[in-house]
């Protein structure tokens, strides 16, 4: 296996500025190793090797005239197939936009191709963003590269894979409960889902808009934050866009005392074998000098069921559109514009996206709207004010980022099981706070992510303390799949 | 409170979809599942509490009522099944 592909983004960079390495060798490399492995992992739906190799050629012609390249320019990037690329395909793993070309670019896309980041295609998820396995995909599932039989996670599993299996240095996904950190975790590497608003969201397609938001895949802390810090800024196609902030994330600060707070209701939901685990590392850490405390927030017992209230509720509204009129995929059959619509929606949505969308229905009809949607919406509020509490005591909450280790294939066919996976991610995306999860242990040779959430625009506090832990965890990535 | 067929024929109805008898009972099924569980929202007094639309206090954004031409309107066009002198084309709108 070429070297190269192990090099983190950073790595990569330096090897630019120093010559050692041109962008078109490492692109082709990248390439390569997608065109070897993508038939039995499936993290890729569509690879764009020709645009790819063309960024490359601009970036090497800078290198030969040695002119500075800016942060992570040149280094390739896989993105998941839900935000919009101009003139390629954007799918969201879904029958329904199957066929769909943007005609123009999301925000982040816009900054990875005036950075010169080689896009080397799009990478698979569950359809339109829900679900946790990559199952629900209309493209076929995507694998694990640490157990073939095991799922990667989701919804972002394609984009995880292609960090795992080194198909890709860097890649973006999309977090509306949970859809970075969860792969992230099931796959053993960096994940990380922002402030809300610190990413624009402009050209991602929507699923909950008042949870989703992009964020980077990494092999380790230090090339998320520098991802974050190319694609984060307001952005005035994106009224939700946090205005006034500083977009460097790289810049590592370090405090004396470091003090988490360990949130109590996540402890009863936790695998005994994820217990384990979690209690030896928080030892470990303690060693080192952090100081933890178990603390109370009540509303996290609330997460899920306010999750799928709010989540669909946004998604049914979001996903009104999608009536084969003006774009997606067409019933040719039907006499009617109601037999049209309906029988295009019925045709081009699969079953978990159909669930979402009746769900979200019936919250917001009238006699359910105030029982469910406004009464979630108030725990939200309640939820928020725990977490504003718990900050005024604590740097950050850690928890594992999922209750059990990672699952296999068809292994929760019950959707309300399923949904439990998401248990630990979901409260971030409620309180719209930044979160990532990082490798910390194996069980049964695969990996576990641990969960770190930090208050409010405190992102770059979140990566400093984050890699702190992962100095002194010092998990090795490498997984059997780096062998073939 | 129990969802049962008919509310997720009505569902249906509202959301534009159409679902075979045995799809009809597999959601009626999950609905179920799902509400029993999120129906622990109702033990939490929430009483004087306002609710959260977003995570973060949003303000309103004024823009300038500008015209910007967009060019690429073929490009658009290009996403629709049937397309007609630079119109979206659909079957009939009434019916019989």
């Amino acid at each position: 296996m070429n070297d190269i592909l192990k090099l983190t983004a950073i790595e990569i960079s330096k090897k630019y500025q120093t010559k050692e390495l041109s962008c078109s060798e490492v692109t082709k490399a990248f390439l390569d190793r997608i065109s070897a492995t993508n038939t039995e992992l499936n993290s890729f739906v569509s690879i764009s090797e020709k645009t790819a190799l063309e960024t490359a050629k601009i970036v090497d012609e800078k290198i030969a005239k040695s002119q500075r390249l800016a942060l992570l320019e040149g280094v390739p990037i896989a993105i998941k197939d839900n935000m919009c690329t101009s003139g390629v395909a954007t799918t969201c793993s879904s029958k329904m936009l199957a066929n769909f070309v943007p005609s123009y670019d999301a925000t982040v896309i816009e900054k990875i191709r005036n950075n010169n980041m080689p896009i080397l295609g799009k990478t698979n998820m569950d359809e339109f963003a829900m679900g946790s396995s990559t199952e629900t995909s209309f493209f076929g599932s995507t694998k694990n590269p640490w157990n073939t039989n095991t799922v990667p996670g989701g919804s972002s599993g394609g984009s995880a894979v292609a960090i795992s299996a080194l198909q890709a240095p860097l890649a973006l996904g999309s977090d509306t409960g949970g859809s970075i950190r969860q792969p992230a975790s099931f796959c053993g590497i960096v994940g990380m889902k922002p402030t809300y608003g610190v990413v624009s969201r402009y050209g991602l397609i929507a699923f909950a808009s008042s949870l989703d938001q992009i964020g980077p895949f990494s092999k380790n802390i230090d090339d998320s934050a520098a991802l974050l810090s190319v694609i984060s800024g307001y952005d005035h196609k994106d009224s939700t866009s946090q205005p006034n902030i500083d977009t460097d994330f790289t810049k590592i600060s370090s405090q004396k005392e470091i003090k988490i707070g360990l949130p109590k209701e996540f402890f009863a939901n936790l695998d005994p074998k994820v217990k384990e685990l979690y209690q030896d590392t928080i030892s470990i850490l303690s060693k080192e000098g952090i100081i933890f405390e178990e603390t109370e927030l009540p509303s996290l017992e609330q997460g899920i069921s306010t999750y799928y209230i709010v989540a669909p509720a946004e998604a049914s509204s979001n996903l009104a559109r999608f009536d084969g009129v003006r774009y997606g995929y067409r019933n040719q059959e039907a006499k009617s514009l109601v037999d049209m619509m309906e029988l295009s929606r019925s045709e081009g949505f699969g079953a978990e996206v159909k669930r979402r969308i009746l769900i979200g229905t019936y919250v917001l009809s009238s006699g359910y709207y105030d029982a469910y949607y406004k009464k979630a919406q108030q725990v939200r509020t309640i939820m928020k004010n725990d977490f504003q509490k718990a900050f005024s005591k604590y740097d950050l909450l850690l928890s594992p980022t999922t209750p059990t280790p990672p699952f296999s294939f068809g292994e929760k066919s019950n959707p309300l099981e399923m949904y439990m996976n998401d248990i630990m991610t979901i409260p971030a995306n409620l309180a719209g706070i930044p979160a990532l999860s990082m490798p910390f242990g194996k069980s049964n040779n695969l990996p576990m992510g641990i969960h770190l959430m930090g208050n409010l625009l405190e992102d770059q506090k979140l990566f400093s303390i984050a890699k702190k832990i992962e100095q002194i965890l010092g998990f090795n990535i490498q997984n059997p799949y780096w062998e073939k | 409170m129990t969802i049962d067929k008919k509310t997720v024929e009505h569902l249906a109805k509202l959301s534009r979809l159409r679902f075979s008898d045995n799809e009809l009972v597999s959601f009626t099924k999950s609905l179920d599942d799902i509400f029993q569980y999120a129906n622990s929202l109702q033990k939490v007094n929430t009483d004087g509490i306002s609710p959260s639309a977003h995570a973060i206090p949003l303000q309103n954004v004024f823009k300038e009522d500008e015209v910007i031409t967009y060019k690429d309107i073929d490009k658009l066009l290009d996403n629709c099944a049937d397309v007609e002198n630079h119109c979206f084309k659909v079957p009939r709108i009434l019916t019989n």
